[in-house]
């Protein structure tokens, strides 16, 4: 019994202690704290960290704290921002932006870009398609990526394979080459194949698609949502990443993964494993220095027709501004710190910016990237409609998956894209 | 089965059994056929566990790598702890997920006891309707609902704090802990509590001086379950409390899964450390488990 | 008066928890209610919901997916698991409890061996599980090649014959140190002058445990039954992570459809409306599981 007592002893107290240190933390005098959230593992982010360090120093007047709340947690925001705190300065995801524009949780900010432009104007911004809904401007675009073919040039070469696909058709040959020549060792194309509802294969399916002239959904003149492409040609792209399976040329194992940045595929290539598959550049620079330390080439080329405008997609995180942040135009004033190319010279991602994006050094390595970025177009062309992207997302990963593991036949997991697409476009 | 046999001899004459169990030669070569393969078993059930500790001290490139099995011990070491402890303050959120789990594991086992005793041992109106209360609060989905909670937790200012959390943790906890005390307390003979009511014991008296010993098998049961299930949970903890000084372990674990890169190593390595409290207290507590036995065969 | 004062107690000593439980619980399961009859996105306050009627319950049943989402959830992830986490859980209760142990000095080791992976939070007990059963490099497929069991890696998560049973390995794994600990108190609990009568009576070890041990028992299994079932039944993090239903719509299950309804496709009220008719089966299976199992007030009479 003295043992429990002790306990409950010990509890009360442990319970009041904290409370007492709690209450009454005071705000300093005169300058203005604003809270910056950024959603990154605090590892990436070393870079920023130095940015933001010396924003605090020329800035006496306005400290801005980084909080990092990850993995990304967008809802959270908003649960926040709707119920009147959150931080004042917030890292979105492109994607994410349309949600909490919708709902005015984000302060508009056409007022703070008028009354103080942006140096080098809006123009050259990428991405501001993913930015603006109802002739408002509600984030900026501050970082950019898409997904680049990373690939091993000594497996290539070992079996016979003088440069990388420029075309789909000739990466599943390619990569059936790479798998049959090393006899099993190499496979030649990995890729995160599994039916999640974020399982990157996503990303893959949508290149192929628009490379070959369709889109999954779009709007029609009159304004409504349809699906963009015919069952046939559905069918077809299906059997495509099936094939990928069946000719060899992509390991079965990858039907159980769900990322690009899942161990068995970033390892897969750093211990040449695999010969190809396809990142963006944040995932690309560590990777690239594990192949190093196990002693194997990576670099990076355009995706197959990568090089074709809007055959790829451009992604990255956007900054925005709480409205209920009490020191808006502060907050400006750091969002257009943390767009310029001084913070880009710690900070190792692409900006959003044609301009800042020439002033930097790019190595080699990463010529893939910088080639295509101009190419890229935001996944916009999907938003609008009562479908979510994740939706579509989701549809379409679970259909292809369920034709890899034998479950359906690729024309029938095309009919069931279609009218499960053109259900949910209806609302 | 086994369990059985094995006790009966020794059963039959009390004194004898203690000065036995003690004596080394009792035991016996075919205590094998018992320890084998319990330990066997034990060994399948820790090797995930061994796995993870062991992808902690690998270096990077060798996770999910194919190595033959010469090569599977290269290069161990302790670089994802550095990591871990250099990128976050994994120290300061093991104190605080302690503290929560810690207060919250005393109030439900306090509160679930009186309510367990109550419903073990009265024969009342809203009986049923109680336990079919607390039943149904388990069967509510929390992700759905979690942003009126929040709301009203603002409201309330709950909200980054350490008391909001303990209060969802022991209300949360509380349901499993007042159906499984009831289950251990509907094994204690009721002359027991009439012989202490007769002494002048009142109810909470009762509960406490004698049905908590004789039960204490059970009550460490629960204080093992709840604890566990609050030192696990991440959903109310990463929504509820955001503020870096009140972060639990499992919300710093999880700031490690990016959108981009995880860093496997770092998140073996939290995991490796977050268990080790946990493992530390259990093997302390483990022995109030078999004190509980001793007081629960002073039965007759 | 006495008597007065004494149909008081139950309620004075039920009060407190049920105070605690109500804070958090009241307003959800109220609003949960609501919230089924309305469209909502989680970006919005609950201010800006629409009242759309009966149709987010129309949308489920007319789901081609629910049926088998619903016979997954049922058998697969539910009954399974449970079954064996009982079966497995009390074996190793059994053993764990044997006096061997004890003679040996090793009952602590165990309990605390059997108790290890419940420690590990499930994202990472899951992260561990599917590098282990990767195709290419997971260890298992090392062993099984290696032993010449298998020729070719077996991708364990992607194929429709393993599928379920991996994760159901998974779930069993991890949730089994609950079902042993719980049948351990309950074993300890058990007077040992009943097995001593038995003895006497010269009872073979089965026949004790048949009519000692599991009659024993009884509460405590009733109770780790209907707890076991309620958790899994409502359970998605293992489903999710692991398989994320797949291959294709294999390992869907009610709750995924839940979390999808509500945070893929951004409809709350869908989410609600999933989980109203979830809840509603478990409290028709509440109901009728205690009347199977007997009626408690019987006894404390």
């Amino acid at each position: 019994m003295k043992f429990t007592k002790s306990v409950v002893a010990a509890a009360v107290t442990s319970l009041v202690l904290p409370l007492a240190a709690c209450s009454g933390s005071g705000s300093g005098s005169g300058s203005v704290n604003l809270v910056f959230r950024q959603f990154d593992p605090k590892g990436e982010v070393a870079g920023l960290t130095t940015a933001i360090d010396a924003w605090n120093k020329s800035h006496p007047k306005i400290h801005v704290e980084m909080q990092t709340l990850s993995p990304n947690n967008v809802q959270q925001f908003a649960r926040e921002a709707n119920s009147g705190s959150g931080p004042d300065i917030d890292q979105i995801g492109y994607a994410d932006v349309a949600f909490l524009a919708k709902p005015k949780i984000l302060l508009s900010l056409d007022d703070l870009m008028k009354k103080d432009p942006v140096p080098g104007g809006t123009d050259n911004l990428l991405a501001k398609d993913m930015v603006t809904f109802d002739g408002k401007t509600w984030a900026m675009p501050w970082t950019a990526d898409t997904m680049a073919l990373v690939y091993n040039p000594k497996a290539l070469s070992a079996a016979g394979v003088k440069s990388p696909p420029t075309t789909w058709e000739q990466l599943a040959a390619d990569a059936k080459q790479i798998s049959s020549s090393s006899s099993g060792k190499t496979s030649g194309f990995c890729f995160a194949a599994s039916g999640s509802a974020t399982s990157s294969q996503w990303n893959a399916i949508n290149y192929y698609i628009w490379a070959h002239g369709g889109t999954l959904v779009q709007k029609n003149p009159s304004g409504a949502w349809q699906p963009g492409i015919a069952q046939p040609q559905l069918a077809n792209a299906i059997q495509y990443f099936a094939d990928l399976f069946s000719s060899g040329a992509s390991p079965k194992a990858n039907q159980a993964v769900q990322d690009y940045s899942d161990p068995s595929i970033v390892n897969g290539l750093a211990t040449g494993s695999c010969a190809m598959s396809y990142e963006p550049p944040a995932t690309f620079a560590p990777l690239l220095k594990q192949a190093k330390a196990a002693g194997t080439t990576l670099t990076t080329a355009p995706m197959p027709s990568g090089l074709t405008d809007g055959a790829t997609h451009l992604g990255g995180r956007a900054l925005g501004i709480n409205r209920n942040s009490k020191h808006p135009d502060e907050a400006w004033q750091v969002i257009k710190y943390l767009m310029s190319a001084t913070t880009f010279k710690t900070y190792s991602q692409y900006p959003a910016s044609k301009s800042t994006l020439t002033q930097l050094t790019v190595p080699e390595s990463q010529q893939g990237f910088v080639k295509q970025l101009p190419h890229a177009r935001s996944f916009a062309r999907y938003i609008g409609s009562d479908m979510t992207v994740a939706s579509i997302e989701q549809l379409v990963n679970q259909r292809f998956s369920a034709v890899y593991s034998g479950q359906s036949s690729s024309s029938d997991a095309a009919a069931a894209i279609i009218s499960g697409l053109t259900k949910g476009l209806k609302g | 089965m086994t369990a059985d046999v094995t006790s009966k001899p020794a059963v039959r004459d009390a004194p004898k059994k203690v000065v036995a169990r003690r004596d080394p030669n009792r035991r016996r070569a075919r205590d094998l056929l018992v320890i084998v393969p319990t330990f066997a078993i034990l060994l399948v059930i820790v090797f995930p566990v061994l796995w993870m500790v062991f992808t902690s001290l690998r270096p990077t490139t060798a996770l999910a790598a194919r190595l033959p099995w010469s090569r599977y011990f290269d290069g161990l070491g302790f670089g994802a702890y550095g990591r871990l402890f250099g990128n976050s303050d994994f120290a300061r959120y093991i104190g605080n997920s302690l503290l929560v789990s810690a207060v919250s594991t005393c109030c439900t086992v306090v509160l679930a006891s009186l309510a367990a005793y109550a419903l073990s041992r009265f024969v009342f109106r809203l009986r049923r309707t109680v336990l079919m209360v607390v039943l149904a609060t388990q069967l509510l989905p929390f992700v759905v609902l979690i942003t009126p909670i929040y709301l009203s937790f603002g409201e309330l200012g709950l909200l980054n704090s350490y008391v909001g959390l303990i209060i969802v943790y022991t209300a949360m906890t509380l349901p499993l802990a007042i159906y499984l005390l009831m289950g251990y307390f509907d094994t204690i003979p009721l002359a027991l509590d009439e012989a202490a009511r007769i002494d002048g014991c009142s109810n909470v008296g009762v509960i406490f001086r004698v049905v908590f010993p004789i039960a204490l098998p059970g009550i460490v049961t629960v204080i093992v379950t709840t604890f566990i299930a609050t030192w696990e949970e991440y959903f109310f903890a990463s929504v509820l409390n955001t503020s870096e000084d009140l972060k639990t372990v499992q919300v710093g674990l999880s700031s490690f899964f990016g959108e981009y890169t995880s860093d496997w190593g770092v998140i073996m390595a939290a995991a490796t450390v977050a268990t080790i409290p946990t493992i530390v207290l259990f093997s302390i507590v483990q022995k109030r488990l078999v004190a509980g036995m001793a007081a629960g065969s002073v039965k007759e | 008066m006495a008597s007065r004062s004494a149909r008081r107690q139950p309620y004075a000593l039920t009060t407190p928890a049920l105070i605690v439980i109500g804070v958090l619980f009241v307003f959800p399961s109220v609003y949960n209610v609501v919230l089924a009859f309305q469209k909502l996105s989680p970006y919005d306050t609950p201010g800006d919901a629409t009242w759309v009627g009966f149709d987010n319950f129309k949308a489920i049943f007319s789901d081609p997916q629910i049926g088998s989402a619903t016979l997954n959830t049922a058998f697969w992830l539910t009954a399974l698991t449970v079954a064996i986490r009982l079966v497995l859980g009390l074996g190793l209760a059994l053993l764990l409890q044997s006096q061997v142990l004890a003679r040996w000095r090793l009952r602590g080791v165990g309990r605390t061996l059997v108790l290890v992976p419940w420690m590990l939070p499930p994202v990472v007990a899951v992260a561990c599980w599917k590098s282990i059963f990767d195709a290419n490099t997971g260890v298992l497929n090392q062993f099984l090649v290696s032993t010449h069991i298998v020729s070719k890696g077996v991708p364990f998560l992607a194929q429709t014959s393993t599928a379920w049973w991996s994760v159901i390995a998974i779930i069993v794994w991890r949730e089994l140190p609950f079902v042993v600990i719980v049948m351990m108190a309950g074993l300890q609990s058990i007077p040992k002058e009943q097995y001593e009568a038995a003895a006497i009576d010269s009872a073979g070890r089965w026949q004790s445990f048949l009519h000692i041990t599991l009659p024993n028992l009884r509460p405590v299994i009733v109770v780790v039954v209907l707890m076991t079932v309620i958790q899994t039944f409502n359970n998605f993090v293992y489903v999710w992570l692991s398989t994320g239903g797949g291959p294709g719509t294999y390992t869907q299950v009610l709750a995924t459809q839940l979390y999808s309804a509500a945070f893929v496709a951004n409809d709350l009220g869908q989410g609600a409306a999933i989980g109203i008719v979830m809840t509603a089966t478990m409290a028709v299976f509440a109901l009728i599981y205690l009347r199977v199992t007997g009626d408690r007030e019987g006894r404390s009479a």
